[in-house]
């Protein structure tokens, strides 16, 4: 079995070529085999373009890119290894769902048909609509579901879950990891509600305007950041230090960011001096590396 | 079993956790088989890998066996092994913040003992 299951090497990508504007800036990632992956992003961050290229559906304007070991585009053994959906994929108005199964199936050999009737009817999906009737929750539901029957190798999902009520989405998140457990294989998932998702995935990519920021465990981005809350006073001496990533002071009491675990040695110089430590969520763990928020950046509004 | 996703205390040590509390309960023996990997995820919804994770600690600790192939046994001398080291950690962490609680609180060492003695029952 390959390492990787997908390798990128300096890739770029760039759509307009006189504003040199970069979608995709210098990637460098290898994506282990046979885990659960999260893409996270913000809106226009670059997951959608990085799954694109992987998936064939555009070329990289520079860099080098390999799927389980081999060309994703040319080689189709390899291709046909490679599923990528998205909630609303540009599909037939006018096709039914047995069609859009249909779809799927051609060019996947290992597509489980029966399986991908059986979920429809799970998430009580009449086939014989068409999938212009659906609502946009239904129409996730049924591209994660043809995604899922495909059994990919390298199944690429972008936002598969929006618009799905949370019912629904805790039932495809158990569906995700049950097919996971019997057909392991290669998830990446991009998702805005990481929150949801952590408990799901295994290893999660970090992307801010076109770069990677990190790709590590789930486990390691739950112990990257730490919060200490207090008075300004215990806060204050602390708030020039290297590892602050974020500071904020308030009149009800001040808190920062600081990289490092709950049980490192700032943490417990921290609460040495009376802050109260706790941990940061990977949803916050994002934000705090990412946000270009400025402090006090609202108060123009209601002026 | 029951783990808290927002508990500051990582999912893979709770299920560690956990399954030290079933052997300790009685509802999982020495010599017995443990909750597989694939039976942890499934019931709990999270990934493979956490609850491999937790198993691994586990092994670490010395609470379980490998043996021919996947299966995990709990070991003979499980229980103690798991007493012995809560003793050494997690009471004396408990007992930390106890004493520390009592000084910010202004009490005095004898105080906390008979507030000790109060409770015990």
């Amino acid at each position: 079995m390959e390492e990787y299951a997908i390798e990128a090497e300096g890739l770029s990508m760039v759509y307009d070529r006189r504003k040199n504007v970069k979608a995709l800036e210098d990637i460098d990632l290898r994506l282990h085999t046979d885990q659960i992956i999260g893409l996270i992003g913000a809106n226009g961050s670059g997951k959608t373009t990085f799954f694109k290229i992987c998936s064939g559906a555009l070329e990289a304007t520079e860099g080098k890119l390999q799927i389980l070991g081999g060309d994703g585009i040319e080689d189709l053994s390899i291709k046909e290894e490679i599923i990528y959906s998205m909630h609303n994929l540009p599909v037939g108005d006018f096709y039914n769902i047995k069609r859009i199964v249909d779809c799927y199936a051609i060019g996947y050999p290992h597509f489980d048909r029966e399986f991908a009737v059986k979920l429809l009817e799970l998430f009580g999906i009449p086939v014989k609509k068409t999938i212009k009737t659906l609502s946009q929750g239904m129409k996730s539901i049924v591209h994660f579901i043809c995604a899922m029957a495909t059994r990919a190798k390298v199944t690429l999902l972008d936002e598969p879950f929006i618009g799905i009520d949370i019912e629904k989405r805790k039932l495809a998140y158990e569906i995700l990891l049950r097919d996971y457990m019997e057909h392991p294989r290669t998830f990446v998932i991009s998702s805005h509600n990481l929150d949801e998702l952590s408990h799901v995935l295994s290893e999660m990519v970090l992307i801010h305007d076109g770069r990677i920021i990190f790709y590590k465990e789930m486990d390691e981005v739950r112990e990257m950041l730490f919060r200490a809350d207090g008075d300004s006073s215990q806060i204050k001496p602390f708030a020039d230090r290297e590892d602050v990533v974020h500071q904020s002071a308030g009149e009800i009491g001040s808190f920062i960011i600081c990289k490092g675990n709950v049980e490192c040695s700032f943490a417990k110089e921290l609460e040495r001096a009376g802050c109260v430590i706790d941990k940061v969520s990977p949803e916050d763990v994002c934000v705090y590396l990412t946000s270009k928020r400025k402090e006090g950046d609202l108060e123009c509004l209601w002026n | 079993m029951r783990v808290d996703f927002n508990r500051i205390v990582p999912i893979y040590i709770q299920i560690a956790d956990a399954i030290e509390d079933d052997i300790l309960a009685g509802r999982l023996s020495e010599g017995d088989k443990c909750y597989s990997q694939v039976v942890i995820a499934k019931e709990l919804n999270i990934n493979p890998a956490t609850a491999a994770k937790g198993i691994r600690l586990l092994v670490d600790r010395g609470v379980l066996d490998k043996v021919r192939g996947q299966a995990m046994i709990i070991r003979e001398s499980a229980v103690d092994i798991i007493k012995n080291r809560r003793l050494e950690e997690t009471l004396n962490d408990m007992v930390d913040a106890l004493v520390a609680e009592a000084v910010k609180l202004g009490m005095n060492r004898d105080e906390l003992i008979e507030r000790l003695k109060e409770r015990w029952k």
